[in-house]
């Protein structure tokens, strides 16, 4: 017998837009350094599991898709980023100011920037792994499970990442405060 | 948040990287390509293009919703990332790359018909007088400078709260930006020499103010907080409205020139079921912007959103009404700012849009 969803796909997708859409478009700012290339990237990922939820069915396997396909859009998302940024080159590339940026050059855009610019130079599963494990807070097996690989090899990106990540960043603890 | 204290240090770091990072809101392109075009469900969305358009939420998407619900499984994202980057300055967050004015969006689909939503600003008033609020509007991309500045001088809103304080005829012939960011120039010609003197009856308060909304509009649009020289025939003009120009203009703070709370969505005339998504900006005490919804001038709903700040410019907020009990109908939503004084400065400011609960 088949069960029926509580909740449609529209439903579905409102409510975790209402309750995700943000961390999930920083998730992927953290992978791919872009809003405007995050938000799109939420945004195919929010339509994908729209067309997928007669089999994912539960809001909680829709979320896991959810953060699954932002690390997946994310990734190939940077592998354009070369011919975005040469096009962003030729057309004068003017620093957008998606925000406080034009208002703010502060110092805490220029940590963040250093942050982002530091998992930039992070190896691909390093980066995804620290991402999901201390922006999102998820535990090793729902890392695992995100990204298809063994707890074991969570463990060690996540150890490896947060060590190169304070290297990248050129400092202790201290200084990343 | 305790469970990886070795990692603390990490997990601070990447929160302070993201976390003030306000994302423009994506659900009305998502609806839209998630609708199924045969139920037309969310009319709003299909129908209404302008007012579909006019949120910043659909920068991205505004190509397709116009007459193509379909979903753009199809698109490039590098096509898709670089132009149509936010044009509000006032909602924070990191830098990305937008090379804004160009109407190419590197993309092999010809860009003459793309729409993007720009920010237009306009006079409303305020217990401490006149103040300029945001209105996105939908602008063709390939001349979104001048679109956007003339639609703040012309002064046609969304919002009948709205109005410019520019004198009836003004127009800008043409706009353009050179340059890199905020060391950029944004280069705004009159189309009529009659605009260099202030008209009769307009204070300089005024006139300085309508000078402001042209520049809160092209910072907005380029997306950065470069000046603005207004010129006549190809040179600078020595004034506009009476106002000195020789020298290009700068932004004036925000919180002598900006209204303090400022809806986003829902736009003006929006209908609504369920969740009611609401969102703005705002300079408010404690950075709580109180909210009702009210039918007929009766509160039906009270709540409250709170801003990621508060004291000397506008914060970005954004929370969701549960509107599902609500009966079909036509309601104003209301935010305001908070007034620990009890009135005693003129009170609270307010935006109000309108939105109808479809029967």
């Amino acid at each position: 017998m088949t069960v029926r969803p509580l909740v449609d796909a529209d439903t579905c997708v409102e409510q975790l837009y209402a309750a995700h859409w943000r961390s999930l478009v920083r998730l992927s700012l953290l992978l791919v350094h872009d809003v405007g290339t995050a938000e799109e990237v939420v945004q195919d990922a929010f339509v994908a599991m729209h067309g997928r939820w007669s089999r994912l069915r539960e809001p909680d396997r829709a979320l896991a898709y959810l953060r699954q396909a932002v690390v997946n859009r994310s990734r190939s998302a940077l592998r354009h980023r070369a011919v975005v940024e040469r096009h962003a080159r030729r057309e004068g590339g003017l620093a957008v100011a998606h925000g406080a940026g034009a208002d703010d050059a502060s110092l805490a855009a220029a940590r963040r920037d250093a942050v982002l610019d530091a998992m930039r130079a992070l190896p691909t599963r390093q980066r995804e792994v620290l991402a999901l494990r201390y922006y999102l807070d998820l535990s090793e097996v729902e890392i695992a499970e995100a990204l298809g690989i063994s707890t074991g090899a969570v463990k060690s990106h996540a150890s490896r990442g947060a060590a190169a990540l304070r290297d990248r960043l050129g400092t202790d603890r201290e200084d990343l405060r | 948040m305790s469970r990886h204290d070795e990692h603390e240090d990490v997990r601070r770091a990447l929160h302070d990287a993201v976390d003030d990072v306000e994302p423009r809101p994506g659900i009305h392109t998502i609806r839209a390509r998630t609708a199924q075009p045969h139920r037309d469900r969310r009319p709003w969305l299909l129908g209404a293009f302008g007012a579909a358009v006019a949120t910043a939420a659909v920068v991205a998407g505004v190509a397709v919703l116009g007459n193509d619900p379909s979903p753009r499984a199809d698109r490039d994202p590098a096509a898709t990332t670089s132009p149509d980057t936010s044009p509000t300055p006032s909602t924070g967050t990191a830098g990305t790359g937008e090379p804004a004015p160009s109407p190419s969006d590197g993309g092999s689909d010809g860009s003459s018909d793309e729409v993007v939503a720009a920010p237009v600003y306009l006079a409303g008033d305020t217990p401490q007088g006149v103040r300029l609020y945001r209105e996105f509007r939908p602008v063709a991309a390939d001349d979104r400078l001048r679109a956007a500045a003339n639609l703040a001088v012309r002064g046609d809103p969304v919002d009948p709260d709205y109005r410019t304080l520019w004198p009836a005829g003004a127009e800008l012939s043409t706009v353009s930006f050179d340059g890199v960011g905020s060391s950029g120039l944004i280069s705004v010609t009159l189309a009529s020499p009659s605009l260099r003197e202030r008209p009769a009856g307009m204070s300089e308060a005024q006139a300085g103010l309508a000078v402001q909304q042209v520049v809160y509009t092209l910072q907005g649009v380029v997306g950065a907080r470069a000046p603005v020289q207004f010129r006549l025939d190809g040179n600078p003009v020595d004034q506009v409205l009476g106002v000195p120009t020789s020298e290009p203009i700068t932004n004036a703070p925000q919180p002598e020139v900006l209204a303090q709370v400022n809806v986003t969505e829902p736009e003006q005339g929006a209908e609504a079921s369920g969740r009611l998504l609401v969102s703005g900006v705002a300079d408010s005490f404690e950075a709580t912007v109180p909210l009702q919804v009210r039918r007929g001038g009766v509160v039906v709903l009270q709540g409250f959103a709170t801003a990621q700040g508060w004291g000397g410019r506008l914060y970005p907020w954004t929370t969701t009404l549960d509107i599902s009990g609500l009966p079909p109908g036509d309601y104003t939503l209301v935010a305001s700012t908070d007034d620990p004084s009890g009135g005693e400065g003129g009170g609270p400011q307010v935006d109000t849009k309108d939105f109808t609960i479809p029967g």
